[in-house]
């Protein structure tokens, strides 16, 4: 593949994944708890102040003007001619542009929220109920993409026997045969990780009432949302050689609907299922109580990068952003991020 | 009651009170109680901490101090389980300690700017709920 090629066949997906960004950005500002304004903990009242729409308004004004800039950059790259370097300096610039753009929108937003700093409530509670220890979706559900994963290699196996040390799909290779299914396998058993350490590990920020029947409400659509994931790529690694073109291609779909819905859903739901109906979370004197995450505001780097070494939590939520992140002040979070690491390196390694 | 979806656990870390001690001093009041059936299974170790942001040792020390009081059974990686526990005779010094407790906390409560009427108030409704066996 040249270089020409080679910018051609990045153009597409970099110009989507840009507008993406575009889109998300001042959306997912929007998702946080109202409470949590640009990753500072604030009065809830503030999002909706004059100020606070202010804020936002310039937030998203500013990463789309940016984005717009990246994106005709990369767009002029995309159609300029046959010269390989200059669209690839075109397309790069582009996407430099957004990105310097949306990290300056973010900056400025927080510092213009910092002075609106208040001290979240130091009132902790906790169900004194033990957790479910059956996993959602039960345990048959949970080992389904393993299972289908299994029957291809098993039927693979069968198929290269047959042929002796051939597939009959072309290739006599152990990697060429196998590598897509132990691919998928590794996919999905990290995902199976996610799954249940979100599952048994994240912190309830609320214990009781409608707040934390909302919670549980968004943490279980996420857990359905990466089991169907799983299940669709169980189905693509270990059989899309075999399917019937049609079915690969209802397959593809799937998972571009999952893929988007990962995406959607936290958003509508709100960090925390915080938008989701039902009635808010009020003090005894109607006025809204200021809970945060649980999380100091000065254990966040820059908003986006949680280091706690005495806060036990493996994932807490994200600040900006839906969805949670790790703890990096927390070993366990090093050895679930290491491990994954080396998961994937080593696979990588043995695949070339 | 057995791990009624509604039985919360709150503290303050803000609080001059140690959190260790808050968890015991609540934990305690809901046992007292019988908000949990003996066999009943509290929140791992782990899950509490996590769910508190608190430290595990906190926790852990918690759950001693009622395993030690005999509250609780405490097996590795399955929490803590609430045990019958057999009403203890309480020696006469215990209920001079206890009075002598009871005046302190009132005394400390006036010094911090209760009224006494405000005092004497509680101190009533406390009685009160203890003849009704009514919640701590």
């Amino acid at each position: 593949m040249n270089m020409l090629q080679l910018t051609s066949s990045f153009a597409p997906p970099a110009l989507v994944w840009m507008a993406a960004w575009a889109v998300i950005l001042p959306l997912t500002a929007r998702a946080n708890r109202p409470d949590i304004f640009f990753t500072i903990t604030v009065d809830p009242s503030l999002r909706e102040s004059p100020e606070g729409r202010k804020i936002l308004g310039g937030f998203t004004r500013s990463v789309l003007l940016f984005s717009l800039a990246g994106l005709a950059l990369a767009l002029i790259g995309t159609f300029a001619g046959a010269n390989p370097a200059l669209r690839l300096t075109l397309m790069s610039s582009g996407i430099v542009i957004q990105m310097a753009g949306i990290i300056n929108a973010f900056a400025t937003a927080r510092r213009r929220v910092r002075p609106y700093h208040v001290e979240a409530s130091k009132q902790r509670e906790v169900l004194l109920a033990p957790r479910r220890t059956r996993p959602a979706a039960g345990w048959l559900g949970q080992a389904g993409p393993l299972l289908i994963l299994a029957a291809a290699a098993f039927w693979l196996w069968l198929k290269w026997n047959q042929a002796g040390q051939r597939t009959g799909e072309a290739s006599t290779s152990w990697k060429s045969a196998f590598g897509s299914v132990i691919f998928g396998t590794t996919l999905c058993f990290v995902l199976s990780i996610l799954f249940n350490s979100l599952a048994r590990g994240v912190r309830r920020i609320h214990s009781s009432g409608s707040e934390a029947e909302k919670e549980a409400r968004n943490l279980r659509s996420v857990l359905w949302l990466v089991l169907a994931l799983e299940y669709c790529l169980a189905l693509m690694f270990g059989f899309s050689n075999v399917m019937p073109l049609f079915l690969n291609k209802i397959l593809n779909v799937a998972l571009s609907i999952v893929c988007v819905a990962i995406v959607i859903v936290p958003l509508r739901n709100g960090q925390g299922g915080w938008r989701l109906r039902g009635r808010s979370s009020t003090s005894t004197q109607g006025q809204p109580v200021v809970i945060g995450d649980r999380t100091p505001d000065e254990c966040w780097k820059i908003g986006l990068l949680y280091y706690n070494p005495n806060d036990p939590a493996v994932f807490v939520e994200k600040r900006f952003m839906a969805g949670w992140t790790v703890n990096m002040g927390n070993p366990r979070s090093w050895l679930v991020l290491g491990g994954i690491v080396i998961f994937i390196v080593t696979l990588f390694v043995v695949a070339h | 009651m057995a791990n009624d979806e509604t039985t919360v656990l709150r503290i303050d870390v803000a609080s001059a009170i140690p959190v260790y001690r808050q968890i015991v001093d609540g934990l305690r009041a809901l046992l007292v109680h019988g908000a949990f059936k003996p066999g009943d299974r509290l929140p791992t170790v782990r899950q509490m901490a996590v769910d508190l942001a608190v430290n595990h040792n906190t926790v852990a020390e918690s759950y001693r101090l009622l395993a030690q009081e005999g509250w609780l059974e405490l097996r590795r990686h399955h929490g803590a389980t609430v045990l019958a526990r057999k009403p203890l005779h309480a020696q006469p010094e215990r209920h001079d300690d206890f009075a002598q407790r009871l005046r302190e906390l009132a005394a400390q409560a006036i010094s911090d700017g209760l009224d006494t009427g405000a005092v004497a108030k509680q101190l009533s409704c406390l009685a009160s709920d203890l003849k009704r066996n009514a919640p701590l």
